[in-house]
């Protein structure tokens, strides 16, 4: 196999692929445990969860003969859920006096964004490792606030001409401020790229939309001539017009979804660099179409227990197209300074393990 | 020495060393690498649990780490020098993999799940919506109540009635005698057309009765048997139970599949079947309510079921001409034919009732 090949001297670049083993009967076993053991715990045990999920994940990721560590502790996930916790509930709280109280809380809370998204980059990246080196995020607090609160308003204000800019900028901030060890990571992407993915994005929910409708109009009409449009029958139209409705809203998501992301998520590995070494994922939009769609389908079937297959499903597909080329597969990299806080105090206070939707 | 085969990782590089890894029977721990040994106390390796057959990685109190893939020897070492298999990390570690790597465990742990989401639906959620509908105040539910009939009526689902008015005026003096007799007082009758036969109650006591219910009855006595049944829903306040309870249920569903867009997706087909559950068990209640009051005023029971077995009739015949209607849902009345079983039961228990007072 080629990805057993070992260095063969600098020159020769060698593309190897990642590997993933795992089953979607062992990761079922594994995650209606957890299942089990969540709902016995009220919750609690989500965390010691999560990170037996990820570490079964990252163990059967493997590139080249050593597979990936994830070595959170579920102790700071804990506290940063308890932390989401106490939050969302004084929101909740907020909008039973007043919906203005609610708007300033979230005014109020926009500060914390750029913290929330530094701290949660750099716990799952300090948290990966691969060969006993560990990844990092180094990125400050000021340039997270502008690629994510400042470059929300700018796509507000511009009436999102500015969306796919901010994007790029976004991904070049997360790329380029992640090192493996101390090498940091290089990125190679242009904008106008961006923009096109969202001019394709905007004409085809454009169509999607305007189309769908014109046809729900169409048939809506034919049902009304059909029974003869008895003024008491409006009714079944209404129903069936929101039938059609949510149908049409699925169809946008579904595509966002396996278009959008997947083009986006392929353009950023693809542009990504460590050092002399290049990353490639050349994920499909219909294999991703088809994996998003079916996998509703089953999900909806199963009453949920086909979630564990699902994840495996789409995780064997993204995972088995990622590439990796160097030109010296046996290279040493060096571990970052910031190794050696996480090796000495793995359990170091003030760790949240914050999560964002991902 | 027998030893296990594993990868050395200094922590510093990503250099990869071949090394044999030992425990000896005096607590010790060594890894011979490149023809030297390092001696540790195995109390001072971080452990982790094992995952499915994923590699283990040993954290050494140096910074190292040692990757263990062959997990069947790791364990096999442990059992024979008898040592603790988690000395520092992850406590119940094998406990866990013992639950999720085997077919008994992970069937466990559906056991419970299912129990646990069985029980909750049984009585947990019920026991959560009388507590929400106890401190959600009559002026709040009137209002939202309110809210929802102006919002049928600007939808068109809700015209305005066709009734005579002194057709109204002797309904209604039978709806307020029927208040008084209950001490159901937050209650009030209201009169539409619909197009289809039907009656329903909305949060804060409205009652909405449909002309063409009044016309599909054969006489008073089966519209104020209607009425009973629906004063039953308001007097147990069963629309914002039904609300509190399938919400209660979604919260409950997002811990089980971890995630609130899969948790909504795959509610979508468990919600159906609690929607029916649920409503069958206020509808029994509201029945068992009318069968008090028609006794009392001197009503056969079944007069309930006899319109009621009319009304399933029409709702198929509406079924089949225009694909149903759109306020079903707000008035699901299923198992005709058992609650025609109860209505006549209760008659007898009422006529044996009177016989024994003889």
């Amino acid at each position: 196999m080629n990805e057993e090949q070992q260095g063969n001297g600098a020159g020769e670049p060698q593309a190897r692929r990642l590997r993933f083993t795992a089953s979607g009967w062992e990761y079922f076993r594994i995650w209606i445990v957890n299942v089990a053991l969540t709902l016995l715990t009220l919750g609690i045990y989500s965390a010691w969860a999560k990170v037996r999920a990820r570490r079964y994940l990252y163990g059967n990721v493997w590139l080249g003969d050593s597979a990936f560590d994830y070595t959170a502790n579920p102790v700071a996930i804990l506290r940063g859920r308890i932390l989401v916790v106490i939050v969302l509930a004084l929101l909740t709280f907020a909008q039973f006096f007043s919906i203005l109280y609610y708007y300033a809380a979230l005014l109020a809370l926009m500060p914390l964004v750029p913290w929330v998204v530094v701290r949660a980059r750099s716990f799952q990246m300090r948290n990966s490792r691969y060969r006993g080196i560990a990844l990092d995020f180094q990125g400050k607090y000021w340039d997270a606030a502008v690629w994510y609160p400042l470059s929300w308003a700018a796509s507000v204000a511009t009436l999102g001409l500015a969306r796919p800019f901010t994007v790029f900028g976004r991904d070049r901030y997360l790329v380029t401020e992640s090192r493996f060890g101390n090498q940091p990571f290089g990125f190679a992407g242009k904008p106008r790229p961006y923009y096109g993915m969202y001019v394709v994005t905007a004409v085809v929910v454009g169509v999607l939309y305007i189309g769908g409708i014109v046809a729900l109009l169409v048939v809506l009409s034919a049902v009304l001539a059909a029974t003869n449009s008895n003024a008491e029958a409006a009714g079944p139209d209404m129903r069936l017009f929101l039938v059609g409705l949510v149908a049409i809203v699925a169809a946008v998501s579904l595509f966002v979804l396996a278009y959008l992301r997947t083009r986006l998520l392929s353009y950023r590995w693809s542009n990504t660099q460590l050092g002399e070494d290049t990353f490639r994922l050349d994920l499909s939009v219909t294999e991703m179409l088809w994996l998003y769609s079916s996998n509703a389908v089953l999900i909806l079937a199963t009453f949920g227990l086909f979630i564990p297959f699902a994840r495996i499903r789409v995780l064997r597909y993204v995972v088995g197209q990622f590439s990796v080329t160097q030109t010296d597969a046996e290279r040493i990299f060096e571990a970052g300074e910031s190794q050696g806080v996480a090796a000495t105090g793995a359990e170091a206070a003030g760790e949240f393990g914050l999560e964002i939707g991902i | 020495m027998s030893g296990i085969p594993c990868h050395y990782y200094d922590g510093r590089t990503s250099r990869r060393h071949d090394a044999v890894l030992a425990l000896t029977a005096r607590g010790g721990l060594v890894i011979a690498c490149e023809g030297a040994d390092e001696r540790l106390n195995y109390e001072d390796v971080r452990i982790p649990g094992r995952v499915a057959d994923t590699p283990r990685y040993l954290h050494l109190p140096d910074g190292g780490v040692c990757e263990v893939q062959d997990n069947d020897a790791l364990d096999g070492e442990q059992a024979r020098t008898r040592r603790d298999p988690e000395p520092r990390a992850d406590r119940f570690g094998r406990l866990r993999h013992r639950l999720d790597s085997t077919w008994r465990g992970a069937a466990a742990a559906l056991a419970v799940t299912a129990a646990i989401l069985y029980s909750f639906t049984e009585w947990g959620a019920p026991a959560v919506a009388t507590v929400a509908v106890a401190a959600t105040p009559p002026e709040v539910e009137a209002v939202i109540g309110e809210n929802f009939l102006t919002l049928l009526e600007q939808l068109r689902l809700l015209k305005p009635s066709e009734l005579e008015p002194n057709r109204r005026n002797e309904l209604l003096a039978a709806f307020e005698e029927m208040r008084r007799e209950t001490g159901v007082e937050d209650a009030d009758l209201r009169f539409h057309s619909v197009g289809v036969p039907n009656a329903f109650a909305l949060p804060g006591g409205t009652v909405v009765l449909t002309d063409s219910l009044v016309e599909l009855a054969e006489d008073d006595e089966e519209v104020i048997a209607v009425l009973a049944h629906e004063l039953g829903h308001v007097s147990g306040r069963h629309v914002m139970r039904r609300f509190a309870q399938t919400s209660s249920m979604l919260v409950l569903w997002t811990a089980f599949t971890g995630d609130v867009s899969v948790a909504t997706l795959s509610f979508l087909g468990p919600d159906r079947l609690l929607a029916q559950r649920y409503s069958r068990s206020f509808e029994n209640d509201a029945d068992r309510f009318a069968f008090d009051y028609l006794l009392s005023a001197g009503i056969p029971p079944t007069r309930l079921s006899d319109i009621i077995q009319r009304l399933s009739g029409a709702d198929r015949e509406a079924g089949t001409s225009a694909g149903g209607n759109a306020l079903d849902w707000l008035a699901s009345h299923p198992g005709a034919a058992e609650r025609a079983r109860n209505a006549t039961e209760a008659a007898k228990r009422a006529r044996e009732g009177a016989a024994a007072d003889e």
